[in-house]
């Protein structure tokens, strides 16, 4: 599975990458920021993506309203500190697959790659 | 020379996160309270090196009249919030929490106190509890009305203040209300804080 | 070292001086320690159970819920201080022999109790008496007030200094203009004496002279000689004498006239400054008006039209020469204010025992933010050098040393009018003191 990790803290990153579970990533690509992510997806990076919200220079919530434009065939997980509620529905209705809060844990990563029926 | 101003990268960007974390607490409980959707901003971190001038520069704070609210958090984390609201964000308050639109002067106040603590509440227990450490908390109190931080600064004498200012932006859009928050923390108990993100980045 | 129990952990809380009380989310009372009995004079076991604001109805209701919502939503502390809300709870003041406070200040700070599983069912108010603190910080703000008002009222003594010092200035100018005006209206008046004698001689002169002529002509007509006659008809046509005759008496009679004008002109001058007479004496209004108008004339006629309404006034004791000033500053700014064109109404009258002069414009009228500011000294909307701002300052204090009033009232883009009210007669005491 090709994974892309957005978030601006590479701290955060290096933790979505302890919590994934062994093989499930073949090759992982990091971006710092959503017109960063977009650009990697758009070369061909990403079959699942995990996505912080509050980011500089474009958000989380802009990322997935740009692939949501173009219809993109990418499974995206939201992985963000901004656990209110309407955040959470927002990010459905942009196409988010599912939601995980920061600080993440194998446990909840586990659980959302279930959920979204990926193991 | 403070352990702050040799920050690393890595220990700056781990503690941003911290207070990433810490701050989606706050909003989600501040979204709670209020019934509204708050927007956060990504949380900052400087390390102070320099005059206070030049971080007051930096944040964009320095010149403007506002509103200034502080509040102590005491334990082995140590130091004081200040919260800067916009002069006529205030009066955007009582709406947001769910008083009527006349309230009287000591009433708005007593709501300035009251959003001072809840976010100060919120900011440092996320911290406290991300680096497992047990904090207090003193009454807020009300710093200076109509005046720049520039000035309220200055008219204080900060004590060991030099070491670390945390910038974090809350915005609620259905009150058009905003404030910034300046975490501030004594140099020593800012060891307390490099421990835990050091002892945080170890597990890579 | 002996462990303390439990049941001694409760005697602490229940004797401890500091309010306990402890809430759950509707505010209702599960505990209610000796300091909150003592104070609000409610014991334990009626306090307990019932809903605190109900308890103590000067808790509001809104508030005491909100607070506790928060405690409970945040899972974190909250706070009441005696700044904003000094007396939460309403119970006697805790100094009641050498304190001033009536009722006892207090600091309140809510924090959650978290039961052994974590969660959170109650929460606790401890309340601290800031009596001692409040009153001291009180008594230092009252202080710094009363330190800010004696130094307001240094200001305002500074300022009153440099008004009377202005009005010192004026006074002296306007008396050296008095002593000038009087000096050159002497010096005119023995020319002007001299030409008026001179002008009334010349006209009998001339009266004569023509007188002869005409006789001159009959006697020469009658001597019936075609050729005299044509003759002297020559000269007269070349001299064009029927109109000399006419044009001398009238040109004579226009000096004169011209020369009764520059006589009251001089004594009205005189009048106006009068440096002979600063003292009180009864002055008649009409005729102060009047010469101001005549001193002020040539600044007026040619843009304004003055429309006199003068009532039936008696003599009123003043210094005539100060409020012909008085007179005059204020026809001059009405004349300012309506520019070409305009009408100034010089109304006056008696009311209620008191003489008024009204001077009325149909001007562009004062803003109501300037109106309050109208008679303080070196205030002017003028431009720089127009206006010294002392004119009105000036005229309300002499109004003032008459016992009198100035009053104005003005609508914005329709006209000012200012009253000069006075007494009729000064009391005794103040015009000897002043004169």
């Amino acid at each position: 599975m090709k994974v892309l990790i957005v978030d601006d803290s590479s701290m955060s990153r290096k933790l979505v990458m302890r919590a994934l579970p062994e093989d499930f990533a073949t090759q992982i690509t990091q971006a710092g920021n959503g017109v960063e992510a977009l650009e990697a997806f758009h070369s061909g990076a990403a079959e699942v993506i995990f996505l912080d919200l509050t980011m500089p220079v474009m958000d989380g919530f802009n990322t997935l309203e740009a692939l949501k434009k173009e219809d993109a065939n990418a499974i995206v997980i939201v992985i963000s500190a901004d656990i209110q509620p309407i955040a959470q529905e927002r990010v459905r209705n942009l196409g988010a697959a599912a939601f995980v809060k920061k600080p993440i844990t194998p446990e909840a990563m586990e659980q959302a790659l279930f959920d979204v029926g990926l193991i | 020379m403070s352990q702050l101003t040799v920050l690393s990268e890595d220990q700056r960007d781990a503690l941003q996160e911290l207070m990433n974390v810490a701050m989606g607490q706050s909003a989600d409980r501040l979204a709670r309270l209020t019934s509204t959707f708050v927007t956060l901003s990504v949380p900052r971190v400087h390390a102070v090196t320099d005059t206070l001038d030049k971080v007051l520069d930096l944040l964009g704070l320095g010149k403007e009249a506002m509103l200034v609210t502080r509040q102590s958090f005491l334990g082995k984390l140590r130091g004081e919030v200040l919260v800067c609201f916009g002069e006529q964000g205030a009066s955007e308050l009582s709406g947001l929490m769910g008083y009527g639109d006349d309230v009287d002067a000591s009433t708005q106040d007593e709501l300035l106190m009251d959003v001072t603590n809840i976010l100060t509440g919120a900011c440092i227990n996320g911290l406290a509890q991300q680096i497992q450490t047990m904090v207090s908390y003193g009454s807020p109190s009300l710093m200076a009305r109509a005046k720049s931080l520039r000035e309220v600064l200055q008219e204080q004498i900060l004590q060991g203040y030099q070491s670390l200012v945390l910038e974090v932006r809350f915005e609620v859009e259905s009150h058009s209300f905003m404030c910034d928050l300046l975490v501030c923390i004594t140099d020593d108990s800012a060891a307390v804080v490099i421990e835990a993100v050091d002892q945080l980045l170890s597990d890579f | 070292m002996a462990t303390v129990g439990m049941p001694t952990l409760a005697s602490v809380l229940q004797q401890i001086n500091l309010g306990v009380v402890l809430l759950d989310a509707e505010a209702r009372v599960h505990f209610w320690n000796d300091f909150m009995a003592v104070n609000s004079g409610t014991r334990a076991e009626t306090a307990v159970g019932q809903l605190l604001f109900e308890l103590c109805p000067e808790v509001p209701e809104l508030w005491i819920k909100k607070k506790l919502e928060s405690v409970f939503t945040l899972e974190n502390m909250a706070f009441s201080a005696w700044q904003q809300r000094p007396h939460l709870f309403d119970f006697a003041g805790s100094r009641p022999i050498t304190g001033q406070a009536q009722k006892m200040f207090q600091n309140a700070t809510f924090f959650p109790l978290r039961e052994e599983g974590g969660a959170i069912t109650l929460v606790c108010l401890a309340l601290t008496d800031a009596t001692d603190i409040a009153v001291q910080q009180l008594a230092l703000a009252e202080l710094n007030q009363l330190l800010q008002a004696e130094k307001d009222e240094q200001t305002r003594l500074i300022k009153r200094l440099e008004e009377t010092q202005a009005q010192l200035l004026q006074s002296e100018k306007m008396a050296a203009i008095g002593q000038l005006a009087a000096g050159v209206a002497h010096e005119i008046n023995n020319p002007v004496g001299f030409v008026n004698s001179n002008l009334g001689s010349l006209k009998g002169y001339f009266d004569e002279v023509f007188a002869v002529l005409t006789e001159y002509q009959t006697l020469i007509a009658a001597q019936g000689n075609p050729e005299l006659d044509s003759a002297v008809q020559a000269l007269n046509k070349k001299a064009d004498v029927d109109f000399l005759t006419q044009d001398i008496a009238e040109l004579i009679r226009e000096s004169q006239g011209g020369l009764d004008r520059v006589k009251r002109i001089v004594v009205d001058l005189r009048d106006f400054s009068h440096v002979d007479s600063s003292e009180w004496n009864m002055a008649d209004l009409h005729h102060g008006l009047d010469s101001t108008l005549n001193v002020i004339w040539n600044e007026i006629k040619y843009r304004v039209e003055i429309i006199k309404e003068y009532g039936d006034i008696p003599a009123v004791e003043a210094i005539g020469a100060q409020l012909n000033q008085v007179f005059m500053n204020l026809i001059i700014n009405a004349s300012h204010a309506v520019g070409e064109g305009g009408h100034i109404w010089l109304r006056t009258g008696t009311q209620d025992g008191e003489v008024f002069v009204e001077v009325r414009d149909d001007g562009c009228g004062i803003d109501p933010d300037n109106l309050n500011r109208l008679f303080e000294p070196f205030f002017t909307t003028k431009p720089v050098g127009k206006g010294t701002g002392l004119g009105l300052s000036l005229a309300y204090s002499i109004i003032n040393k008459h016992h009198g009033r100035l009053t104005v009232d003005s609508v914005v883009g329709e006209g000012s009018r200012f009253t000069v009210w006075l007494p009729q007669r000064q009391p005794a005491a103040a015009a000897e003191a002043d004169a």
